[in-house]
């Protein structure tokens, strides 16, 4: 059916731009969820910014508060602990929002590349080059996707201080806190690791089928 | 030429494909975006691989045009890439 309507030139060339058009719909569905995806992992790293941010600052002045006065002073002093604790999650704050800034303006060229090809391609409208960037688009994003994938490795650290806040909440008992935390953290690090490593093995075939496939396509004329 | 690069080549098939009629050779140089011995190396090769044909047309100018072997090469390239982009997985 698909050679016999390809042998008139029009439906042809209307058939050819259909297939075109796919690749060009296909590439800005991928294109989206990769900036979303780079998107969440400038967040998850903001995010744990500020929490090492707030740790240090409030560990290290729990730490000067004990040596100086005595665990008696903080006790009873709650509601400065609590002040300053909040001033330090501003600070936090402040710096998980410097950190997304500053990861924001790290330019992506994998990406913007890609939107370049795509740009191009939906303003040629038939133009010389649409297959050449129908074809770089389909090799970039081949390309991209197992980097992105690994990129994902801070969610289990995330995991894991999500895990130690909860249990200071709910046990309030630091040294079973930091196990909770550290254990959820090792956990969801291996199975991570386990279906990253999955995952990008086979990206990485996908990758090495298409190099195969160009080659084939080049013996074949 | 030992191994062409395929973008070039695509791009080659493209400005024939959608032009519709044969061209003459600066024509398709020129979109083609090649300086003028790399467009020939490119030519001798389409020709040699049966992808393209020289012909005359009436005012003995020379153009070149696709084959129908060009024109199948042109809808396997379109239709492996829609597949490979099809078949992407995450």
């Amino acid at each position: 059916m698909e050679k016999s309507s390809r042998d008139n030139g029009t439906t042809a060339l209307s058939d050819v731009s259909a297939a075109l058009d796919s690749v060009v719909n296909i590439s800005e569905r991928w294109l989206a969820f990769l900036r979303r995806r780079l998107d969440r992992v400038r967040i998850i790293s903001s995010v744990l910014t500020g929490l090492i941010t707030w740790s240090i600052i409030a560990g290290a002045t729990v730490g000067l508060l004990i040596i100086t006065y005595t665990p008696y002073y903080i006790i009873h002093n709650q509601a400065l602990m609590l002040i300053l604790f909040g001033i330090y999650a501003v600070a936090g704050a402040f710096s998980g929002m410097a950190c997304y800034i500053i990861i924001s303006r790290k330019r992506t060229p994998d990406l913007d590349e890609l939107a370049i090809l795509i740009a191009e391609m939906k303003d040629s409208n038939g133009g010389v080059k649409l297959t050449a960037n129908a074809l770089a688009a389909a090799e970039k994003i081949i390309e991209i996707l197992p980097r992105t994938i690994r990129k994902r490795n801070q969610d289990a650290i995330l995991f894991g201080v999500a895990a130690f806040i909860l249990s200071v909440i709910v046990v309030h008992l630091l040294p079973l806190d930091i196990i909770v935390g550290v254990g959820v953290w090792f956990y969801f690090k291996h199975e991570l690791d386990k279906s990253y490593a999955k995952g990008v093995s086979r990206l990485e075939g996908e990758k090495k089928l298409f190099e195969k496939k160009k080659k084939e396509f080049m013996d074949s004329l | 030429m030992e191994r062409p690069d395929l973008y070039v080549l695509a791009r080659f098939l493209d400005i024939i494909y959608r032009t519709g009629s044969p061209m003459k050779r600066t024509n398709i140089q020129m979109l083609l975006g090649v300086n003028y011995p790399r467009f020939i190396e490119y030519l001798d090769w389409m020709v040699d691989h049966g992808l393209v044909l020289e012909v005359l047309d009436e005012e003995k100018t020379e153009r070149i045009t696709l084959t129908p072997k060009g024109i199948d090469a042109y809808h396997r390239l379109v239709d492996w890439i829609k597949e490979t982009i099809e078949g992407v997985k995450l």
